[in-house]
This record gives structure tokens, sequence and C-alpha cells, in this order.
């Protein structure tokens, strides 16, 4: 624990954000700079320093929406085709529109993503129809640069806690979280007026076909945590019939990165050297394509470089022995294989959910709001539930949630001062009338504007 | 978990010569995702106590001395 003094086993906060891999720090980041007097936590239970499923930092951004490259509509089109049709476009559609202003965030925190020569951002065409992967030369500084934020803006940071349970108040508002000390078992209690849950996907549904429970494809501690106190707490799950098998290095449950090999001119082959594959991005179609080849007699797949020239096989290693999964290198290395010599024997993931591709988990409108307890007030905020993964949405998501005023009354818990956001209601969604009800019934003041 | 008591062969080890452990340093415990690391009362240095690994490799990465070392023990011809 940073700065919560041990022992203590009642924390009053206004915002608890819980998870702290990618999305959290991002919305407590967030929290902290639109209201500098809010008290923040964030509560991780491994190390925001490395944590989460990007803990070694990613090599490329696969859902960038650049101005000039792709639209929102274009973008949120190609993600309900990969799912099949089971996803709920409007937080797509709000992602998409809001991450070319994130992207340049970003890159202002030191995150390089990648240039042409023109000075123009270099995306990628990997998906379907439209182009969204964005490389990201210093992809291993991600946790680096969004650490170093937390602690300029002073975000209290509680490590090694996990969160067992949301509080919910008489009248079933959210009102904090239960959490257990990872190592001494201690109990926390945080007492908070909003709650941002971004405790991941989860990951460890089912068995890695190497029969290692901790080898997952998705990092280990994602293990549902946060779908399961969100349904307790009364929020809605969604989509999950859109659960996620991905293609992997066979043995090694890594990503198979095509996304990666793909645009130096790698690709995903049958036994006999032939594309069978129309698309190597994610989507439904493509993983039965997958599994109809390794069914057909045609089988084992592979990923195919070894036509490639040594440099620019040396560039990918350069990316794939470095970031995300870098013991990705040392399985080749034992192995004795060389995407130089031979193509490498691809295979499937066990099944899980959302690692970074599926639009499921706690169901969110296009504010990040969950359907927890909506009669009375959209108090948890599901950040998590990122479309292809990584930071922009939750920032584009807090933004959305920060939009009203938070004031504390007496009834209020906290002794810290009023929240200062200055911020306008006209943009705070009227689609429901009951939505002036909910929040002046609650400690939170809209705007007189 | 499977508590190690007893030496075995694990995945993630530790040149203890090189490990500064008794010098204060704890950043592979701190860093790993699935805390399986330790510092051993024993020898001053640190360990993998839980062999639980997710093979994500921030312990070597991040170790000042260079002394931790990620094997990948399992499904190699
Ligand atoms: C191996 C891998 C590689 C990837 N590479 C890329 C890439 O290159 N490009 C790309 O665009 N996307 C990539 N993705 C997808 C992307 O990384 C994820 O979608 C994104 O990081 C998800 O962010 P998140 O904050 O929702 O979850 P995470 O970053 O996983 O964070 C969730 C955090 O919550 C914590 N947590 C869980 N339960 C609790 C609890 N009960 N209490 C407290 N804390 C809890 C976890 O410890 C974890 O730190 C990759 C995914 C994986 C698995
Ligand atoms: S990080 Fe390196 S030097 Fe520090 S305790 Fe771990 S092994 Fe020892
Ligand atoms: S490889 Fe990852 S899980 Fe394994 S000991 Fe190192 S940091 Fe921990």
């Amino acid at each position: 624990m940073d700065e919560i003094k041990s022992g203590l086993t009642e924390v009053v906060c206004d915002i608890l954000v819980i998870g702290g891999g990618t999305a959290g720090p991002m919305a407590a980041y967030k929290a902290k700079r639109h209201s500098p007097g809010a008290r923040v936590v964030l509560l991780e239970k491994a190390n925001v320093k490395r944590s989460g499923a990007i803990a070694m930092g990613m090599d490329g951004l696969n859902n960038a929406v650049v101005p000039g490259y792709a639209t929102p509509e274009q973008y949120t089109k190609e993600i309900t085709i990969a799912n099949d049709g089971i996803c709920d476009q409007a937080p797509v559609y709000k992602y998409a529109s809001r991450c070319f202003e994130i992207i340049q965030e970003l890159d202002g925190f030191g995150i390089k993503f990648q240039k042409n020569e023109n000075g123009d951002f270099d995306v990628k065409k990997v998906h379907h129809l439209g182009s969204y992967v964005l490389p990201m030369p210093n992809g291993d500084t991600v946790k680096k640069a969004l650490y170093r934020q937390l602690r300029r803006e002073k975000v209290l940071i509680s490590n090694r806690y996990m969160a067992t349970r949301l509080l919910t108040g008489r009248d079933g508002q959210i009102a904090g979280a239960i959490a257990v000390n990872t190592r001494s078992a201690e109990f926390l209690v945080l007492r908070a007026r909003t709650v941002i849950l971004c405790a991941g996907a989860a990951g460890r549904l089912g068995l890695p076909q190497s029969g290692y429970l901790w080898g997952t494809y998705e990092n280990a501690t994602n293990s549902g945590d946060g779908y399961a106190m969100a349904y307790h707490a009364g929020a809605a799950l969604a989509n999950l019939e859109c659960y996620q098998i991905n293609p992997l290095i066979k043995d090694y449950n890594g990503p198979a990165c095509a996304y990666v090999a793909g645009p130096f001119g790698a690709y995903t082959t049958n036994s006999e050297g032939n594309r069978f594959i129309e698309c190597d991005y994610w989507s439904g179609q493509m993983m039965q394509e997958f599994y109809n080849e390794l069914q057909s007699g045609k089988g084992p797949v592979f990923l195919k470089l070894n036509h490639l020239h040594s440099d620019t096989i040396g560039k990918i290693e350069a990316v794939l022995h470095q970031v995300e999964r870098p013991s990705r290198g040392r399985f080749h290395e034992n192995r004795g294989t060389n995407y130089r010599e031979r193509m490498i024997e691809m295979h499937i993931s066990e099944i899980g959910f959302c690692s970074g591709h599926s639009a499921s988990g706690v169901y969110v409108d296009e504010f990040a709001r969950t359907r927890c307890q909506v009669s009375m007030r959209p108090a948890i905020w599901q950040a998590s539930r990122t479309i292809t993964c990584s930071a922009p949405s939750p920032t584009e998501r807090w933004r959305a949630s920060t939009r009203r005023k938070l004031q504390p009354t007496s009834t209020s818990p906290t002794t810290t001062p009023p929240m200062s956001c200055a911020s306008s209601n006209a943009c705070w969604p009227r689609h429901d009338g009951r939505m002036a009800f909910r929040l002046t019934s609650l400690n939170t003041r809209r705007d007189a504007s | 978990m499977p508590i190690a008591h007893t030496p075995t062969a694990v995945p993630v080890v530790v040149d203890e010569a090189k490990c500064i452990a008794d010098k204060g340093c704890t950043v592979c415990v701190d860093v790993c995702p699935l805390d399986v690391l330790r510092i051993s009362d024993l020898t001053g240095k640190a360990y993998m106590k839980y062999d639980e690994c997710w093979y994500c490799m921030p312990c070597e990465t991040d170790c000042p001395t260079g002394a931790v070392t990620v094997n990948i023990p399992y499904l190699l011809r």
C-alpha cells in the first residue's frame, strides 16, 4: 500500500477505481485531472507498475480510429461484423469517435505511435474492411508512462488488494467495495461515492491446451472478478455469448501476432502452405475458418514468415520478443524453432471473455454506465470493457462520466473538499426523462446551466 | 496455493551472487503480477516461492542487476 496507512480498515474516498491495468490508471488519472480536490483511490490486485494484460507493453494499438484512415462509422461496422453482430454499437461508436484525441494525448505522455515519412500516423490494414492498427515503436513503455502520470497527479495507489464485493447502500446505490490484501488477508472497506470498475477480462474460464492453469492467454490475474462483482451488485452482463478463442503459437500460450507480422508480409497457412484465412484480424469468421482447417485434414496450421528477408524477420522479432509476452523468444530458442527456417505451428487458445476483441463484459451504455440500480443512480462505471483493448476507451468513458457536478452533502461520508468539475451538463444524456431526478436525489447536483 | 518448502526446480531462478536483496532491493517481488517471488529469510536473496508463473518477465526485465532468469520448462522438445 502506497499511501493509505496500513492497519486502517476503512478508507473513504470520492472515486474508487478497481483494477490498475490499462483502463484503471487512465480512469484514475482523468478523474484526478478533472477534479484535483477529489480523493481518488486506485486499487490493484497486483502492482500497478506491472499489472494487467499489457504488463510488458504492447506492439501497437489495434483499434486506432485515425481521421484520414477510418471513420467511427466504419469502425463500428467492422467490430459489429467481427463480433457476428453480438455487440452494443453505441459504446463502440462513442469509443471510435473519441479515439483520436486520446491517441494524441497518449502521444503527449511519451508513448510513441508510429509515423510515416510525412509525419502522419502510420496506420496499417489488418482488419477486414478498414485500417486500424497503429504500431507503437516504444510500446514497452506504456505502463511506465501511465504510472508517471499517476504519481504526478498524486492518485492514491493501493497495490496487492483484491476487491471481492461491491457495497451497496440500503437503496441499492453503490457505496464502495470490500477488498482483501492478497498477502496478509487483511480486509479493507472502501467507502466511495463513485466506483469505476476496470478489473479486466475473464481470462481463466478455460484450461489452456498445455494443462497449465496459469499459462492462460489472458493475464492470469484477470479472473472475471469484476464481472461477478458487478453482477452481484445488480449490473447486467452483455454479449458473453461472443466469447473469445485466439490463434496462438502451439504450446506457447501467447498471441500469434499476425497483427505484427502481417503488415510485414507474414500470413497464416495450412500444412500445404496455402492461405486459408481471408483476414487475420480476430473475428468469429476467422476463428471458424481456423477451426475448420484444423478439422479438415489440411491441418496443422502455421504462421509463415520463412519467405521473408532475415532483416525483416529481425524487425518482427524485435517487437515480438520485447513486448506483450517476451518469453516467446525464449520459447522458440529452447524449442529450436526459428521463423527464418520453417513455418511455426499454431493452435488455438482456451476460451476466455474479451482478451481485447469481443465487445463483451459488463453492460454499459455509451457513457460507460452500468445498469446497476439505474432507477437510483448510475454509479458504477465499467471502463474495462474495451472493445479491442487499450487505454483510449476508458479516457473517453471517464470524460463522459464526469460531466456532472459532484458535491458532498452533510450525509456524505467524505471529508474532502467539494470536487470542482468545471463541466456543463449540456452533454449529459437526456434520453431518459428520469435522469434529473436520479442525480439530484443522490448527493450529486447538476449544474444550473 | 502449493508452497514449495523443499528446493525443487522452479522456472524462475535468481543468481544469488548478483541479487542485492540484502541491500534492500525488492524490485522483482514488487513487480511480479502473480506475486510468486519472495525474499528468503535464510539466504536474504530473492527466490521463486510459488510455482505459478505467467511467464511474463517483468521480474527479469526490471531487476537492476540482471540476477533473474525466467525459463520456460514446459512442452519443450
Ligand atoms: C497478451 C496480450 C497482448 C495484447 N496485446 C495488445 C496489443 O498489442 N495491442 C492492443 O491494442 N491490445 C492488446 N491486447 C488487448 C489489451 O491489452 C487489453 O484489452 C487491455 O489492456 C485491457 O485493459 P483493461 O484495463 O481492461 O484490463 P487489464 O489491463 O488487464 O487490467 C485489469 C487489472 O485489474 C486487476 N484486477 C482484476 N481483478 C481485480 C480485483 N478483484 N481487485 C483488484 N484488481 C483486480 C488485474 O490485476 C489487472 O491489473 C493484448 C491482450 C493480451 C492478453
Ligand atoms: S530485483 Fe534482482 S536484485 Fe532485486 S531482489 Fe530481485 S533478484 Fe534481487
Ligand atoms: S515471469 Fe511474471 S509471473 Fe513469472 S515470476 Fe516473473 S514476473 Fe512473476
